[in-house]
């Protein structure tokens, strides 16, 4: 089968590789017809991972069934099914409490497993022709009639949807609530989205990228362009000098300042800089344990210089981590089946396999308008 | 409760091995970029290798053997075996050696990317094989947990005497 293989730093092809098969009774054979390059995908590509040389990228996939194993009941050959890009077996004591993104089983040793992914297991990705599905009738989200045309919408709930609306529950965002967001890339927008869903009163969404910030305005958030490196005092100004009541970190460690240099304490000081007193921060941005590549002296060893004192001080909260996707992509779907709303309205390029190593160049570099791509492994 | 129950099976003691001893590397590497004295940075690198010998021992005594025959992955385990000799080598190279050498440090670091390499193919595959075989993980875990003891109660004299010799 074809597929998008890592070589090493900013270097991605697309290849003849052994086709994906069921390995195991539990497993689910799928052929993808969309899947995204994720930001998460760039700490890999850029190096900044332990991604070994050789694998396949790819953890937002979405596809048709293809061949079931003899231990699968509920998934049919021909169902289409989107894959949250955690992979759980379902039994574990996690996954018995809907937090599937930190599997016991699938990963041993380290929390949580993915399809291509740094430290979370064997599996390979699905930016290739097909994919191989552990545990499928636990792992396939099924997908209701609309789904070919709907396609873009439902294959966000792979990851970012899910992802975006978890940073709004780890910050406890209600209705009537204001909402600051660090980061207008494609979770920080589906966190705004899942802000508005929910009823937030105000939402403000912090970037320097122009044409992100566009996106952002579309859902019905407040754009705040940080290129001057004034955003803060507009959410204070915003929020009548308090803080905004709810925070969400949708960037990670390789944020960046004015300059484009990483700043990897940025984005979590601003946060506690924003919130107000006795708010809650909701981390889903990725950080790191190690980053060796790292300029900076701290964040070599998986640190940042956090401003405690301050957080402390204003009686806040965090919570942090991936996101379950299994605990919302069923109620997610409903939302883009009865056309609440249009996850793909994010989608700036689909484009088949073959040009993914062109698509990850430009999606790394910032280009502007490239906010989402999303892969067609059937498109010639 | 018996303290080796606390382990629900083999792969969770092994891998809590894996994690101390990756965060003393961690810890070794932030002590070089902070220019620490040589006496901080033995420390850290002397237990680091205590670690990785009984660690070392105890896959091999008790862990190995039953996932060779439990899995019949041959392969598997003669290459696992082959890194804990590359990896002892390393070990005796660093004991051998005195932290203000110049590169102590960067042995150290290379002892820490093998080990990175092994962990990970134990994470992705023996783990996961043995798992999904029937060695009764459950019951090596209690053997792994007393021989660990037993062999932790004995190194640090060894320890200590081999301080001796390179001071």
């Amino acid at each position: 089968m074809r597929a998008l293989v890592y070589n090493g730093p900013k270097d991605v092809s697309v290849k003849n590789v052994p086709d994906a098969r069921i390995e195991r009774p539990t497993d689910v054979l799928v052929r993808i017809t969309s899947t995204n390059i994720c930001g998460s995908d760039l700490h890999m590509y850029e190096g900044r991972t332990s991604m070994p040389p050789g694998r396949i990228f790819g953890h937002e996939n979405l596809g048709e069934v293809i061949e079931i194993g003899p231990a699968v009941d509920r998934v049919k050959v021909g169902d289409r099914v989107c894959l949250p890009f955690n992979i759980g077996c379902g039994f574990c004591e996690n996954c018995e409490k809907g937090l599937s993104g930190f599997c016991l089983t699938v990963n041993p040793g380290s929390a949580g497993g993915a399809y291509g992914f740094a430290d979370m297991g064997p599996y390979a990705g699905g930016q290739a022709e097909l994919l191989r599905v552990p545990y499928g009738d636990y792992n396939c989200l099924l997908l209701p009639r609309d789904s070919e045309d709907k396609e873009n919408d439902y294959v966000m709930l792979a990851d970012i949807f899910p992802t975006g609306y978890h940073a709004t529950e780890l910050a406890g965002v209600s209705p009537g609530e204001s909402v600051v967001i660090y980061g207008a890339g494609p979770v920080g927008l589906m966190a705004a989205c899942a802000s508005v869903l929910k009823g937030a009163s105000q939402v403000m969404v912090v970037d320097t990228h122009k044409d992100r910030l566009k996106l952002a305005e579309k859902v019905g958030a407040i754009p705040i362009d940080d290129t001057e490196g004034d955003g803060i005092e507009r959410i204070m100004e915003l929020t009548g000098g308090k803080g905004a009541d709810r925070g969400c970190e949708c960037v990670g460690y390789q944020c960046c300042g004015m300059h484009r240099e990483e700043v990897p304490n940025l984005t979590m000081n601003n946060l506690v800089a924003t919130v107000k007193a006795t708010g809650r921060i909701g981390v889903v941005g990725v950080f790191v344990p190690e980053d060796p590549n790292a300029q900076d002296r701290l964040a070599k060893r998986g640190q940042i210089a956090f401003d405690f004192g301050q957080f402390w001080f204003k009686g806040q909260s965090m919570a942090t981590g991936q996101a379950n996707v299994k605990a919302y992509n069923r109620q997610l779907s409903r939302l883009i089946e009865h056309d609440r709303v249009k996850p793909s309205w994010i989608v700036s390029h689909q484009l088949p396999l073959e040009q993914a190593p062109e698509a990850y160049e430009n999606f790394d570099k910032r280009k502007p308008g490239w906010t989402k791509v999303v892969l067609k492994p059937g498109m010639r | 409760m018996n303290p080796a129950d606390a382990y629900e099976d083999a792969v969770d003691l092994l891998d809590a091995d894996h994690k101390a001893v990756k965060k003393l590397f961690i810890d070794f590497n932030a002590l070089c970029d902070d220019g620490a004295a040589p006496q901080a940075r033995e420390q850290v690198a002397s237990k680091i290798c205590q670690a990785l010998l009984v660690h070392a021992q105890i896959e091999e005594e008790i862990f190995y053997p039953e996932v060779r025959s439990g899995t019949g992955d041959e392969a598997l385990v003669d290459e696992a075996i082959d890194e804990h000799a590359q990896a002892k080598e390393a070990i005796a190279q660093i004991q051998g050696m005195d932290p203000t050498d110049d590169q102590y440090d960067d042995a150290v670091k290379r002892l820490g990317e093998l080990i990175d390499a092994h962990v990970l193919e134990e994470r992705e595959q023996m783990f996961l094989e043995a798992r999904q075989s029937q060695v009764d993980l459950k019951g090596l875990a209690v053997r792994l947990f007393e021989r660990k003891k037993e062999l932790m109660g004995k190194q640090p004299t060894a320890k200590r005497a081999s301080r001796r010799v390179t001071a």
